[in-house]
C-alpha cells in the first residue's frame, strides 16, 4: 500500500508544481498583510488563508488526475483488479491532496517560525490550521469526483475549480468553510469543526467509492457482482448527507472566547489593557496613552482604564476597542468615541434638526481631533471615509499648531455641545 | 453546399461543438446567478465580484475545442485543413467573446460586456499559451492559475487598481488593451507555429532522415523545405 502511495506521489500531476504552490502560499501570506506576525491567533487564521486558492486548483488537478483511468482505458481493468477500487482511488486522492498539504504546511511553519519573535503566549491554533486541511481535502475529494463522473478532460478541472471557488469565495461568510480573521476575543468553536471534518471525511468517502453512474442498468446476470460497491457507495453518500445535516446544523464556525483572568495591561495613567496574545501591541498603546495624558487638562473626562473588546463583560463589547489589522488608527477612534461620552453623558436629541446637526457636527470634529491626538499625526490615507461633514485635513494641520489655539477650537466646539437645547 | 455543410458538421462533432455549446450555455446561467454576488476574500479591500472572473471559465473554450479524439489523424491532414483549423480558432473566439459580451451587456451594462469581452481575448490567448505549453487538454491550467494575482495583488498601496488588473480597469484602459493584443498575438501565434516546427521535431528526431511519413507537417505547401520525401 506505502509503495503504491509513494508511486502515487512520484507520479502525481502535481510533483511539479509544489514550487509553485509554496510560492503561492508564501505570496499569499506575506503579500498584503505583515500585522499577523506576532499574534498567534491571527498567525494560525493568515496561515489557514492560501488554502483559499489551494482548494480550487487542488480540485482542478485532483479531477485531472482521476479521469487518467478513462482517459487510458483502465476503467475495467481497475475494476477487475484484485484489490476493491476505492483503494486504488483512495490512494490517488491521497497522492493529490498530500502535495496541496505540503505546501500548506510549508507555509504554516514559515509563519510560525515568523512570528515566535514577537508573540504572545501559546502558540499556533490547530483549530483554524484544521480547518484550512479540510478546505484543502475537501475540494480535492470534490475534484476527484468530478473527474471520476465526468468523460470530459476540460469541463470537469473548470467545473472543480469554478464550483470550489464559488463555495468558497463567495459563500465563506455564510457557510463557514474558512475564516478571514481570527481575533483574539474569538475562537474555533469545537462542534461546528467537527462536523466540517466529518463533511471532509464524507466527501472523500463518496469521491474514492462512488463509481461512474451509469445510465445503462447491469444485466441480470451480472447483479451478484458489485454488490459490496452499490452498498458501500449508498452507505457514503447517506452518510455525506448525514453529515451535511449536521454541518447545516452546527452554527458559525467561530465563537466568543472566554474572558481571560489575568491580561496585560500599558503601566500608563490612563491604562490600555489588551489580550495577552495582543501584547505586541503594548508599546504602541503606551505611547497612544502617553499621548493622551498630554491632552489639554480639565476639558475631558478620561476614564480610567480602556480595554481590548472581550476583556470585560458582554455588555461593552460595542465600547471596547478591537485592533483590526493592527490599526491603531481604530485603537484611537474607540477610545475617543469612549472619551467624547464619558465627557458628554447625556444623549441629546436637538430640539430642531439644526440643532442635533450642529451637536452632532462638533462632537464629530471632537472625536477626530481625539483621534489624530492619540494617533500623533492626521487620519493615514488607508483609512477612508470617515465621520459625515468633518474636514479631516483641517484637523490633520491643526494637531500641528500650538496648544492654546487647539484648546481655544476644543473649547468653541464644547460650547456647541453644551450650549445645543435638547428636546 | 450541402457537402459543405454536412463536412462543417462532422467537423464539429470530433471538435466538441456540442460540448462547447453547453459549456456556454451553462456558464452564462451561472453568469446571470452569481455574476453581481462578490467574493469574499480575506485582503482586498474593494469588492471583487464573480462577473470579473467568469470569463476565464469562458476564455478556455475555445482552446478546449482545437482538442480533437482524432488528433493523431488529423496530424496527416493537407494545408486544406490547416485552413479550416484557423477558421475554426477564429470563429470560436468570436463566438465566444461575442457570447460573453451579451450576457455581461443584458445582466449587467455594456462598459461591463467590454470589459469582461477584452478579458476573454486575453485569457483566449493565455489558454492558448498554456495548451502549447501543456498540452491542448491542459489549456486551463494557466488561466486558472491567473485568478491568483488578479484577486490578491491587483491593488496599489493606495486602494486603486493596478494598470495591469484587467478584470477591473475600466473597459477604455490602454494597458489592459495592450495586453489583450500582447495575449492574443502570442496565442495565435504559437497556435499557427503549433502545425509544423514541434511536431517535426517529436516525429522526425533528425530532419536528414525523414523516413517517417507518420508525422509529417501538414501545411506543406507553405513550406516547401518540409516536404516528406
Amino acid at each position: 500500500m506505502i509503495y503504491a502511495y509513494w508511486t502515487e506521489l512520484r507520479r502525481s500531476a502535481l510533483r511539479w508544481w509544489l514550487p509553485v504552490l509554496v510560492a503561492a502560499d508564501l505570496t499569499v501570506l506575506y503579500e498584503r498583510g505583515r500585522w499577523w506576525i506576532g499574534v498567534w491567533p491571527q498567525t494560525s487564521v493568515a496561515a489557514q488563508i492560501p488554502a483559499f486558492y489551494f482548494g480550487p486548483l487542488c480540485a482542478a488537478l485532483a479531477a485531472w488526475s482521476a479521469g487518467r483511468a478513462s482517459r487510458q482505458g483502465m476503467d475495467e481493468q481497475l475494476a477487475a483488479a484484485a484489490r476493491p477500487r476505492w483503494q486504488a482511488e483512495g490512494l490517488q486522492l491521497a497522492g493529490t491532496a498530500s502535495f496541496g498539504l505540503a505546501a500548506y504546511l510549508v507555509g504554516i511553519v514559515v509563519a510560525a517560525v515568523t512570528s515566535a519573535g514577537s508573540a504572545g503566549p501559546g502558540f499556533l491554533w490547530p483549530g483554524y490550521l484544521l480547518l484550512g486541511a479540510t478546505v484543502i481535502v475537501g475540494c480535492t475529494a470534490v475534484g476527484h469526483a468530478l473527474g471520476r463522473w465526468s468523460q470530459s478532460r476540460i469541463i470537469a478541472p473548470m467545473f472543480g475549480a469554478l464550483v470550489c471557488f464559488v463555495l468558497l469565495g463567495s459563500l465563506s461568510g455564510t457557510l463557514g468553510f474558512m475564516v478571514l480573521v481570527g481575533p483574539p476575543d474569538a475562537r474555533v468553536a469545537y462542534w461546528p469543526l467537527a462536523t466540517r471534518l466529518l463533511l471532509t471525511v464524507a466527501a472523500v468517502a463518496v469521491a474514492v467509492s462512488v463509481p461512474k453512474p451509469q445510465l445503462r442498468l447491469p444485466r441480470p446476470a451480472h447483479r451478484h457482482y458489485g454488490c459490496g460497491q452499490a452498498f458501500s457507495a449508498t452507505t457514503a453518500v447517506m452518510a455525506f448527507a448525514g453529515c451535511l445535516a449536521a454541518y447545516a446544523t452546527a452554527g458559525p464556525i467561530q465563537v466568543i472566547r472566554p474572558m481571560p483572568a489575568d491580561y496585560p495591561c500599558t503601566d500608563t495613567m490612563p491604562a490600555i489593557c489588551v489580550w495577552p496574545d495582543d501584547q505586541k501591541y503594548l508599546p504602541r498603546l503606551s505611547a497612544m496613552a502617553s499621548r493622551l495624558g498630554e491632552l489639554p487638562a480639565g476639558q475631558f473626562t478620561v476614564p480610567a482604564r480602556f480595554y481590548e473588546q472581550g476583556l470585560r463583560g458582554s455588555q461593552y463589547r460595542n465600547v471596547d476597542f478591537t485592533i483590526p489589522e493592527g490599526a491603531m488608527w481604530e485603537v484611537a477612534t474607540a477610545i475617543s468615541i469612549q472619551i467624547v461620552g464619558e465627557t458628554f453623558p447625556k444623549a441629546c436629541t436637538g430640539a430642531t434638526d439644526d440643532d442635533t446637526a450642529a451637536f452632532f457636527h462638533a462632537e464629530f470634529e471632537l472625536g477626530t481631533w481625539l483621534e489624530s491626538r492619540l494617533t500623533g499625526a492626521p487620519q493615514p490615507s488607508s483609512v477612508h471615509g470617515g465621520p459625515p461633514g468633518v474636514d479631516i485635513q483641517a484637523i490633520g494641520r491643526l494637531i500641528y499648531t500650538t496648544q492654546e489655539s487647539q484648546l481655544a477650537w476644543v473649547r468653541q466646539r464644547m460650547a456647541t455641545i453644551r450650549n445645543t437645547t435638547c428636546a | 453546399m450541402l457537402d459543405h455543410l454536412r463536412a462543417a458538421v462532422r467537423y464539429g462533432r470530433t471538435h466538441h461543438a456540442a460540448g462547447y455549446l453547453a459549456g456556454l450555455v451553462v456558464l452564462a446561467t451561472a453568469d446571470v446567478l452569481f455574476g453581481s454576488r462578490e467574493l469574499v476574500l480575506p485582503l482586498a479591500d474593494v469588492p471583487i465580484a464573480y462577473r470579473h472572473e467568469i470569463p476565464v471559465a469562458y476564455a478556455v473554450l475555445p482552446a478546449a475545442t482545437l482538442h480533437s479524439p482524432m488528433a493523431d489523424f488529423e496530424q496527416g491532414a493537407t494545408g486544406r485543413y490547416q485552413h479550416v483549423r484557423r477558421v475554426h480558432l477564429i470563429l470560436v473566439v468570436v463566438l465566444t467573446a461575442a457570447a460573453q459580451l451579451g450576457v455581461e451587456a443584458a445582466s449587467d451594462s455594456w462598459p461591463a460586456g467590454v470589459a469582461a469581452l477584452r478579458s476573454v481575448l486575453i485569457w483566449a490567448g493565455v489558454a492558448l499559451l498554456s495548451a502549447r505549453l501543456l498540452g491542448i487538454t491542459l489549456s486551463w491550467v494557466l488561466p486558472l492559475v491567473s485568478i491568483l494575482p488578479l484577486t490578491f495583488l491587483q491593488q496599489n498601496a493606495d486602494g486603486t487598481d493596478r494598470w495591469w488588473d484587467w478584470t477591473r480597469q475600466p473597459p477604455g484602459a490602454l494597458g489592459c488593451w495592450l495586453i489583450a493584443a500582447a495575449s492574443l498575438t502570442l496565442g495565435l501565434m504559437l497556435f499557427h507555429l503549433d502545425r509544423w516546427t514541434p511536431r517535426r521535431r517529436r516525429s522526425q528526431p533528425r530532419p536528414d532522415e525523414g523516413d517517417s511519413i507518420e508525422g509529417a507537417p501538414p501545411g506543406i505547401e507553405d513550406t516547401p523545405t518540409s516536404m516528406p520525401r
